[in-house]
């Protein structure tokens, strides 16, 4: 427990107590030389205490701060989150180059690569990716998905399907983000890192559940783990990832290979599994009201298509998926939108009838990567 | 009645040491060696006792008039009372013109006091300093 700071009034109170009770000077106002040199000595004697309360308080984990934090945090090889540039690759399926109709990529581009350096933004201009590596295509390819980074380090929180505008001057070339974009600069709070180093002392008795699950915590794109011990045979362990959007990057996986290999005792094997990730590929048909115009509709239909592409990704293993929410989306969307109705629904490939529809307790629904566009919000 | 005792030092705040030890001031020096720090120190210069002093020194390049003195006797009062050093009828104050930018300050004590014998006497001192406008400085005159 820390120790607790005693004050200057309470030093002198004792000192001039001890004074009348055990020596001849009894003169203690302020303005004697007993009081000045009881003055004198409590005033560096509170400036102690309040070192050492100050010093004592930050040797304990429940009053630790700042700096101090961080020493503590170090004894366990724990560190402060401090977030990079946001990331994503080609295999995450992000980001995706597309045309449309009877077009190729190579005809409406020109040749067969989308080069390294194109800018992409939202629509309102407040976040901007640059991709980040030349990507190939084949002649009779209709969409491709890339690499990009953050242009700027700054904190985005964007939906899916609003990353459509490109730097390259080519009218019929489409650009989408499957997925939600969340990014965060800020640097982790005392509170969080707290509970943190409070895990790992817990983990650092051994290959335990709480080491697992702490260095996991510190990826965004896990939105939470599942541990399965003993599933691939014992002395193993298999950990199940649900993403905060549709997927976790590759890049996450990757990190999380190389942590779990050195949080994992001898002799202990692991797996990291993501769920199955099942297509889904959906046509809504929306009717509008008749004062809406052409650039409203357009508007309001990129609004849809985000809002239910959001709506999939939000689902975890066992949430059902209701045909009715998706009408509620897209109504909701704006006033100009009088009915919604799903006119098709094709799951894994297979076009299904339209109806409700429950993810198993190992499924996530993606939106399908094969389609150039799976969520689509049509007149 | 007076019969407090401290650490007996000079007059200019030295620690006497007597015999290896630390000397014991008589009821009386105790009395005067406390008026003379607190009339020495200005109020808030003292660290550890921040409401301390009764020093004149914010009279500062005051005219040296009839209502400028007032002020300072009014001053020094105040703050002797305020901080419980002379209380009610046991002294008198008067500030004199000397010149034309300075003053003396005169204190006279009569107050019962207990020395060393426990007997209560009633003794008179007089303590005179001298206050300078144009510098704000007070020197006690011996």
């Amino acid at each position: 427990m820390p120790k607790k700071r005693k004050t200057f009034g309470s030093f002198q109170a004792e000192s001039m107590n001890f004074l009348l009770a055990n020596t001849p000077f009894n003169n203690v106002v302020a303005g004697s030389a007993i009081r000045s040199i009881a003055d004198i000595m409590n005033t560096q004697m509170a400036e102690l205490s309040s070192q050492i309360s100050r010093t004592s308080s930050m040797v304990y984990l429940d009053t630790a701060s700042g700096y101090y934090l961080d020493l503590i945090g170090s004894l366990f090889g724990l560190s402060r989150g401090r977030s990079d540039t946001y990331t994503t690759t080609a295999g995450d399926k992000n980001i995706k180059f597309y045309v449309t109709g009877v077009n190729t990529l190579k005809r409406v581009i020109g040749s067969n690569t989308i080069s390294a350096g194109v800018i992409l933004t939202n629509t309102d201009g407040s976040a901007s990716l640059t991709v980040s590596s030349q990507v190939d295509f084949n002649d009779t390819d209709t969409f491709v998905f890339v690499g990009a980074t953050l242009s700027s380090e700054t904190s985005v929180n964007i939906g899916p399907n609003t990353m459509t505008t490109h730097s390259l001057a080519i009218s019929n070339l489409f650009v989408t983000n499957t997925s939600g974009i969340v990014h965060s600069m800020a640097i982790e709070s005392d509170d969080s890192f707290r509970n943190r180093i409070s895990s790992a002392s817990v983990a650092s008795e051994g290959a335990n559940e709480s080491r697992i699950a702490t260095a996991i915590q510190q990826f965004q794109d896990i939105a939470n783990i599942d541990i399965r011990p003993g599933v691939s045979g014992s002395g193993s362990y298999d950990v199940y990832l649900i993403p905060t959007g549709n997927r976790i990057s590759q890049s996450t996986i990757i990190a999380l290979s190389r942590i779990l290999s050195n949080t994992s005792g001898f002799g202990i094997t692991f797996n990291i599994r993501e769920f199955d990730y099942i297509p889904i590929k959906i046509e809504i048909q929306v009717k509008f009201i008749n004062s809406a115009n052409d650039s409203l509709k357009e508007s309001t239909i990129n609004v849809a298509e985000s809002r239910v592409q959001s709506l999939i990704g939000s689902l975890r293993p066992g949430d059902k998926l209701a045909m009715n929410r998706i009408i509620a989306e897209v109504i909701n969307t704006d006033n100009s939108i009088s009915n919604a109705e799903v006119i098709f629904l094709c799951i894994n490939k297979r076009v299904q009838a339209i109806r409700d529809l429950r993810l198993e307790e190992d499924e996530l629904f993606v939106p399908d990567e094969d389609e150039i566009n799976p969520i689509m919000v049509r007149q | 009645m007076y019969a407090d005792r401290d650490i007996n030092t000079t007059e200019n705040g030295d620690l006497i040491v007597d015999n290896g030890d630390l000397a014991i001031s008589t009821a009386s020096e105790s009395l005067l060696r406390t008026i003379n720090f607190c009339l020495l120190t200005e109020y808030g210069d003292y660290k550890p006792e921040r409401h301390f002093g009764a020093s004149p020194e914010r009279f500062i390049g005051y005219p040296n008039s009839f209502n400028t003195r007032s002020s300072i006797r009014l001053h020094i009062d105040y703050f002797f009372k305020n901080q419980g050093i002379l209380m009610g009828s046991t002294h008198s104050l008067n500030v004199i013109p000397v010149d034309n930018h300075d003053v003396a300050i005169i204190i006279k004590i009569n107050e019962m006091i207990i020395e060393d014998s426990n007997n209560a006497a009633a003794k008179e001192y007089i303590m005179a300093y001298k206050y300078d406008f144009n510098n704000g400085t007070l020197e006690a005159v011996a």
